[in-house]
């Protein structure tokens, strides 16, 4: 295999979910293909190296403007119109698309980026929780949504995430857990069914 | 939206695949459904290089000279049903030597329904497969072939160190709770990552405590499945022990752990399990790991009041366990509606004539397929009320 080859599949291999033959493919289409697509493909991924941060207020992905002396605010950070007074506690950002979608939503966002996991040396530092702190602390939120997932890191994240943020005399809420929606309640499985007992609520 | 003929076949089917975990305990009438294996296939396990079996219906008799192969046969049907071994060996201990892996494969009827079940052990894992259908997770083939033992090494599980008796638990209801399966994987993990946090420098308390709630969680769980297990297991015991000694004792058995004094609910036990960690927190950070919980937990055994686990004779140790073996086929037959295959190892060795004439109808009467092995000469005395076969050099003569 020539040296330039053998070098773009090396880099391809380090992608998630790309294995060595997934990598062979699309080293081989883009041999064929016109030279403009590689470039395209090329162009992309530096823009996004180069364009795209991590918003400075929220964890969120942002776009960087050309002014390097201002800091990296998201779409949603910037917005006006959102809701000053919740905020939702999320992982990842693609999180915050998914709440994005359901449009239940229209407050503030925070991203962690992670999980507790002291196994992998993650903990309240790598997640940047006194950022976090500091910022509920600034500003005047009623509510604090923790919408990490119900597993068993995500219950120990907004474990901690309570002891942190309660001193500051805010509402903290956590999402539901139980059923969703369309299940039958027959093929719901015993830990599911008994987080939904206990989490029913009036009916109005 | 699904319609209602495709839901009513979906649920005759998962009714029929013995999905142990999803079932409420049953009432039968007179007829119980049988749990039976029809054919058998080793590969590259322990000292066969390759065998194909079939099974004829009623009770099997293995019979061969020491190291012929009858043990690891029906190692091989355990494995396939808890995915382990009951001699506590390491998985690559199994592989037979100068081979890469194992493969298991058995088709058992429950009733007129086939199941097919494969498992297979590569140096990075295993795999386990249902009807050809290859499972996400290995946890999915438990259950599907109810089994029960008796061996040598049961001796172990009465008088041998804590964790044989947790195993002991596990393995009896891994195959008929998948809830309990899955908060086994949720304690594991969390208590790696607590002790992980525990171990950190420097320690931050609140990022232990906060896996205190999801460790709890899962401890709650598995300690109201393992007492109502135990439970169950404790109420036939005195009485089975009495039919296979014909003398009368009292056998107890009790789930051992720091909150048992207390007998909360589940949900109590929740809170109380948090409270526990809160007050062991230095213990638990001057040793660098959760000293308290399910994983350190103990099955207490009594016999007329004095503790089996120390002082008492193998003779009394052995028995109590058939005794405990016993009750845990007639759990497995309530907790699934289905009788299970029975797997006696040796037992003309392990116990006297006598008891062994005791032992033996008292287990006939509660599973259909017996599966036995014996030394030639002690085949005689165990008056086999179905086929032998003989067994040598890891190959199987019909």
């Amino acid at each position: 295999m020539v040296p330039s080859l053998k070098r773009l599949l090396a880099a391809l291999r380090r992608l998630p979910g790309v294995g060595a033959k997934s990598a062979q493919r699309i080293g081989y289409h883009l041999l064929r293909a016109e030279k403009s697509e590689s470039y395209e493909l090329a162009r992309s991924i530096v823009n996004l190296a180069e364009r795209v941060a991590l918003c400075s207020i929220c964890g969120n992905i942002a776009e960087t403007t050309a002014d390097e002396n201002r800091r990296p605010v998201c779409e949603i950070c910037s917005d006006p119109e959102r809701d000053e007074e919740r905020l939702l506690i999320v992982e990842e950002p693609y999180n915050v698309e998914s709440f994005e979608r359901t449009g239940v939503f229209n407050g503030r966002y925070h991203v962690l980026g992670g999980l507790f996991d002291p196994l992998a040396g993650i903990g309240a530092e790598e997640l940047g929780l006194d950022k976090l702190r500091r910022r509920i602390a600034e500003a005047a939120y009623n509510e604090i949504i923790l919408a990490t997932s119900p597993t068993a890191a995500g219950e120990a994240t907004a474990a901690y995430l309570r002891e942190l943020l309660e001193p500051l005399n805010v509402r903290l809420t956590r999402i539901a857990v139980g059923l969703s929606a369309g299940a039958d309640v027959d093929y719901a499985d015993e830990v599911s069914l008994r987080l939904a007992v206990e989490g029913r609520r009036e009916m109005h | 939206m699904r319609n209602a003929v495709e839901a009513s076949l979906d649920y005759g089917k998962r009714r029929g695949g013995c999905k142990a975990s999803v079932l409420p305990r049953r009432r039968w009438g007179c007829y119980t459904p049988s749990m039976r294996l029809k054919s058998l296939e080793l590969d590259h396990f322990r000292i066969y290089e390759r065998l194909r079996l079939e099974l004829p219906p009623g009770e099997v008799c293995l019979a061969g000279a020491n190291a012929a192969g009858k043990t690891s046969l029906l190692e091989a049907v355990y494995y396939l049903a808890t995915a382990r071994s009951f001699r506590f060996a390491e998985d690559r201990d199994l592989v037979r030597w100068g081979a890469q892996g194992f493969g298991l494969r058995a088709a058992a009827l429950r009733d007129d329904e086939e199941t097919r079940l494969a498992l297979a052990y590569r140096s990075g894992g295993k795999t386990a497969a249902v009807d050809g259908e290859r499972c996400p997770r290995l946890s999915s083939i438990l259950g599907r072939l109810l089994t029960c033992c008796f061996t040598v090494e049961d001796l172990d599980t009465v008088r041998g160190a804590a964790g044989r008796r947790r195993r002991f638990l596990d393995l009896v209801l891994g195959q008929v709770s998948q809830s309990y399966t899955r908060a086994m994987g949720e304690l594991r993990d969390c208590l790696r990552q607590r002790n992980a946090a525990l171990r950190a420098d420097p320690l931050d308390r609140a990022a232990v405590t906060a896996w205190d709630r999801p460790l709890s969680r899962a401890a709650a769980r598995i300690i109201e499945l393992r007492r109502a297990a135990v439970d169950e297991l404790a109420a036939p015991a005195p009485q089975i022990f009495a039919e296979i000694t014909a003398s009368r004792h009292d056998l107890r058995l009790d789930y051992e752990g720091p909150l048992e004094e207390t007998r909360l609910g589940a949900a109590d036990l929740e809170e109380a399990f948090i409270e526990l960690l809160r007050r062991r927190f230095e213990r638990d950070r001057r040793r660098g790991c959760t000293t308290a919980g399910p994983h350190r937990d103990d099955l207490a055994l009594r016999l007329d009041g004095n503790d089996l686990r120390r002082y008492a004779s193998r003779g009394q140790q052995r028995l109590a366990m058939v005794a405990l073996r016993l009750a845990e086929a007639d759990f497995l037959h309530q907790r699934t509606g289905t009788r299970p295959i029975f797997l006696l190892d040796d037992v003309a060795s392990e116990l006297d004539a006598e008891t062994t004439a005791r032992v033996l109808p008292a287990l006939r009467s509660r599973v259909d397929q017996l599966l036995l092995t014996a030394l030639p000469q002690d085949v005689g005395d165990l008056s086999v009320d179905g086929t032998v076969l003989s067994i040598d050099g890891g190959r199987v003569r019909q």
